[in-house]
C-alpha cells in the first residue's frame, strides 16, 4: 500500500481514473485522501495526547484520600442508580468547591436537590430544564463559552435517550478538545457511544441504611466502562486511584 | 489667581441634536415652547435668514425646508451635568453659573500656558459630542466677558492684560442698569474703557455705587466668591422618539451612541459601568426596565454594548416604546486579587453574555445559582443571577450537627401524587404514575411545619424502600395527600 511522500507536492484533487487503467483500490485512496487532508488541514488532525496532569479530581469518599481524575477536553459519561449518581454529583461540587472554581449543572427535568450543598452553590451555575433539547442546547451554549472548568449534563432522569442523534454526542467531544473543560454526562444507560472518552459505571446499590449514614461517609464504588477499554484499560475493573492520584 | 469659565454656546440646539449629529447640516431650529420663540438655529438655518427670537411660522417663512425641534429639557440638564462632570476633574472649586456655563476656580493648578491648557480642555469635551468654549482670565466676570468674546474659529480667550481686554468692550457686555446706561450714553460713554477713563470716586458720587461696582467691572477689579457646586455622578443618556419605533434597529443604533458617550465620560473621570439600567418608555405611559450587572466592571464600550444587544435578541414588548433611557451605575476599577489557587472565569463579559443566551433559552427563572430560603420546607430555594465579582462566602468549619446525612435526593419537580396504602399506621403499598409496589421498610415519620404566624405550613415525610429492590422514595403527607417528593434510588 502505496503512501505519498510528505515532501513531494500533492494534489488536491485525485486523479480520475483513466479507461484502460486500473483503479487504485478503495482503502489506498482512502488512505491517500487522509495523508491530503491532513497535509491541507495539518491543525485539525493533530493528535492530542490525554494531559492527565489537567484532569479535574474528585472524592470517592468526602473524607477519604482516595481521588478520581475526571480527564480535561473529553467527555465522561457515568452511568448508575439514581442514588450513586446524586451523590457523585454531589462528590463533583464538592470538588469545585475546594478548587475553587465555577461550574455549570444542566439539569434536564430539574431533579436537583440544591438542600444539603448550601456551602457548595456559590458558585455553581444550575440550568433547569424541562425537556431534552433545552437541555442539549444549554450544554452547547456553555461548551461554546469555554469559560467553565466543568460542565454536568445530567440526563439521569430522562427516559428516551435514544432520540438523541449520536452526531450531538460527537459534536460535544469536537468542541471539547481544545478546552480545559470536563463534561460530565448522567445516563442511566450507556448512550454516548465511542463519542465519550471516559466511561464509568458506578456500582453501588443502596438500601434504606444508607438514608441513616453520615453522606461523607458513603463511598462510591466506580468501574471503567468500555471507553475506558478502547483506551487501553480493563472493563469492569475497580477504579485504583494509584497512578492519577493528585494529593 | 486664575478663573476659567466653560461655556457650552448654542446650548439648546446641542441638547436637541445630541443624539442626531447629522441635523446640524440641515436647516434646523428649536423652538421653546414655553415662549414660542426660536432659542437654537443651525448655520444654514442663520443663513437663510432665521433669526433666534422669531416665531416658529416667522422662521418657516425665510425657509421653508425648517425643521423645528421643541427643546429636549431633560438633554440641557444633562448637558450641565457632563460640563460640570469634566470639569469636576480639573478643579474641585466649581460654580454652575448657568445651565450652559460653568466656571471653575484653577487656584493651586500647575498650568503652564494657559491658552494651552485651555485649548487641551477641548477634546475632552469632543469626546462626548460636546462643543466647548472657554475663557481664562484674573477674576470669574473677567473670564465670562473672556468666553462670551470667543467665536467658533477662536473658542479660547486667555485675558493676559485686563484693561487692554476690557477697554474696547460695549457698556451692553456687562450687566448695566438701563438709568446709569443712559446717562453714560448722553456723556458719550459707549465702552468700558471710556468709562475707567473717568475718576472711580467722582463716579461713585454722581451715579451712586451701583455705578461704583460696573466701574469695577470695567476696570477688571470686581472679585465675587463662586458659590461652588459637587458635581452629580449621574451617568444617564436619553432620547425621546418622534415616532414609535416597531423594530429593535433604532434603539441598537442610539444605545451604541449612548454607550459610546457614557464609556468616555467615565474614562475622563477614572470610573468603570458595574451596572446598566436600561428604560424603555412605553406609549401608554408605563415603562419597561431591566437592570443588567456587569461581571467585571469595565468601561469597555463593545462589552457593555454586547450585554445590551444579546438582551434585544429575545426582547419582545407588547407596546412600542416612545423613548430610550440608559443609565450607567459607576464604581472604581475592580482591583481585588483572586486567590493564588483560584480558577477565575478566563472572560467574565462573555460567560454573563452566555448566561443571559441561557435565560432567553430557558427562563430567567430557571438559570442562576442557587440559595437555600432560612426555613425547614422542603425544597426551599431560590435562583439568583450568578455574582461574579464577589468572592463565595467562606465555608463554615464543618460541624458534626450540620452534615448531611443519607443520600441526595432526586426530586421530582412537581411531586408525584400517589395512592399509599398504610398498614400499622405506616406505609404499606405504593402506586403512583412512575412507581408502584408494595414497601418492605420505612423511616419515619419525619414532621415539618412553619409560618404559623402567616397561612403556615405542614408536611409529614417517610423514607421508603420497595420490594425486591424496587427503589427508595420519599413520601409526603399534607392535607391527607400523599404525594412522591423524588427518589433516592431506582
Amino acid at each position: 500500500m502505496a503512501t505519498p511522500s510528505p515532501s513531494l507536492p500533492t494534489p488536491l484533487i485525485l486523479p480520475a481514473p483513466t479507461p484502460g487503467r486500473s483503479v487504485r483500490p478503495a482503502p489506498a485512496n482512502l488512505h491517500h485522501l487522509r495523508a491530503l487532508l491532513a497535509e491541507k488541514f495539518p491543525e485539525a488532525h493533530q493528535r492530542r495526547e490525554r494531559d492527565d496532569a489537567r484532569a479535574f479530581p474528585i472524592a470517592l469518599e468526602a473524607t477519604g484520600a482516595e481521588r478520581l481524575a475526571l480527564p480535561c477536553g473529553v467527555m465522561t459519561e457515568v452511568n448508575g442508580s439514581h442514588g450513586s449518581s446524586a451523590l457523585f454529583l454531589e462528590r463533583l461540587l464538592d470538588a469545585m468547591a475546594e478548587a475553587p472554581a465555577w461550574g455549570a449543572l444542566v439539569d434536564c427535568g430539574a431533579s436537583f436537590d440544591p438542600d444539603g450543598a448550601a456551602q457548595r452553590l456559590a458558585r455553581l451555575l444550575w440550568v433547569r430544564c424541562h425537556d431534552l433539547q433545552t437541555a442539549l442546547k444549554a450544554t452547547d451554549l456553555l461548551l461554546r463559552d469555554g469559560n467553565l472548568p466543568l460542565v454536568v449534563l445530567d440526563l439521569q432522569m430522562h427516559p428516551r435517550l435514544h432520540t438523541i442523534p449520536s452526531t450531538t454526542w460527537y459534536r460535544f467531544a469536537r468542541m471539547l478538545e481544545p478546552t480545559s473543560t470536563v463534561l460530565v454526562v448522567f445516563t442511566a444507560q450507556a448512550t454516548l457511544g465511542a463519542a465519550a472518552g471516559e466511561r464509568l459505571t458506578l456500582s453501588s446499590r443502596w438500601s434504606l441504611r444508607a438514608l441513616r449514614q453520615r453522606r461523607s461517609r458513603l463511598r462510591l464504588q466506580v468501574e471503567r466502562g468500555e471507553a475506558a477499554r478502547l483506551s487501553g484499560r480493563a472493563a469492569g475493573t475497580p477504579f485504583n486511584a494509584m497512578d492519577r492520584r493528585i494529593a | 489667581m486664575l478663573f476659567c469659565t466653560l461655556q457650552l454656546p448654542q446650548f439648546h440646539l446641542q441638547a436637541a441634536l445630541r443624539h442626531r449629529p447629522e441635523a446640524w447640516r440641515k436647516p434646523l431650529a428649536v423652538v421653546d415652547e414655553t415662549t414660542s420663540r426660536l432659542v437654537g438655529l443651525t448655520p444654514l438655518a442663520a443663513e437663510a435668514g432665521v433669526e433666534i427670537g422669531m416665531s416658529p411660522a416667522q422662521g418657516a417663512a425665510r425657509t421653508p425646508r425648517l425643521e423645528i425641534l421643541p427643546r429636549a429639557v431633560d438633554t440641557e440638564a444633562s448637558l450641565s451635568r457632563i460640563v460640570l462632570e469634566i470639569a469636576g476633574t480639573l478643579s474641585a472649586y466649581l460654580e454652575a453659573t448657568a445651565p450652559d456655563l460653568c466656571t471653575l476656580d484653577l487656584q493651586g493648578l500647575t498650568l503652564g500656558d494657559p491658552e494651552a491648557w485651555a485649548k487641551n480642555l477641548l477634546p475632552r469635551f469632543e469626546a462626548v459630542q460636546l462643543r466647548i468654549r472657554a475663557g481664562v482670565a484674573q477674576t470669574p466676570d473677567l473670564s465670562l466677558l473672556a468666553v462670551h468674546s470667543t467665536t467658533p474659529r477662536e473658542p479660547v480667550c486667555v485675558v493676559r492684560h485686563s484693561r487692554a481686554f476690557l477697554a474696547p468692550l460695549p457698556l451692553t457686555a456687562v450687566a448695566c442698569p438701563e438709568t446709569i446706561r443712559t446717562v453714560l450714553h448722553d456723556w458719550g460713554i459707549t465702552t468700558l474703557g471710556g468709562l475707567t477713563r473717568l475718576d472711580k470716586d467722582e463716579i461713585a458720587t454722581r451715579l451712586g455705587p451701583e455705578a461704583l461696582r460696573l466701574w469695577e467691572q470695567a476696570a477688571g477689579c470686581s472679585r465675587r466668591v463662586l458659590r461652588l457646586v459637587r458635581p452629580v455622578e449621574r451617568f444617564e443618556e436619553t432620547f425621546d422618539f418622534d415616532y414609535e419605533p416597531d423594530t429593535a434597529q433604532p434603539l441598537l443604533f442610539l444605545l451604541r451612541r449612548f454607550v459610546d458617550q457614557l464609556t468616555a465620560r467615565l474614562e475622563g473621570v477614572g470610573l468603570v459601568a458595574e451596572a446598566l439600567l436600561l428604560t424603555l418608555p412605553l406609549c401608554d405611559g408605563s415603562a419597561y426596565q431591566r437592570r443588567f450587572s456587569i461581571p467585571s466592571p469595565t468601561a469597555n464600550p463593545e462589552v457593555l454594548f454586547r450585554i445590551l444587544d444579546t438582551h434585544f435578541e429575545s426582547l419582545r414588548l407588547e407596546l412600542a416604546p416612545v423613548g430610550l433611557r440608559l443609565q450607567a451605575f459607576p464604581t472604581r476599577p475592580h482591583a481585588q486579587q483572586e486567590r493564588l489557587f483560584e480558577k477565575a472565569l478566563r472572560d467574565p463579559h462573555r460567560f454573563a453574555e452566555t448566561v443571559a443566551r441561557l435565560m432567553a433559552l430557558a427562563g430567567n427563572e430557571n438559570v442562576g445559582t442557587p440559595r437555600l430560603l432560612p426555613t425547614h420546607q422542603p425544597d426551599a430555594s431560590v435562583l439568583e443571577p450568578p455574582r461574579f465579582g464577589e468572592p463565595p462566602p467562606a465555608p463554615p468549619p464543618p460541624q458534626e450537627e450540620e452534615e448531611p446525612v443519607g443520600l441526595p435526593l432526586r426530586r421530582f419537580r412537581p411531586p408525584l401524587p400517589a395512592k399509599v396504602e398504610l398498614r400499622e399506621a405506616r406505609p404499606g403499598h405504593l402506586a403512583c404514575q412512575a412507581v408502584r409496589g408494595t414497601i418492605v421498610d420505612t423511616l419515619g415519620p419525619y414532621r415539618l411545619s412553619g409560618q404559623w404566624w402567616e397561612e403556615g405550613w405542614s408536611t409529614e415525610e417517610w423514607d421508603v424502600e420497595l420490594e425486591g429492590g424496587g427503589g427508595l422514595y420519599r413520601l409526603s403527607r399534607s392535607g391527607g395527600q400523599w404525594q412522591v417528593e423524588g427518589c433516592y434510588e431506582r
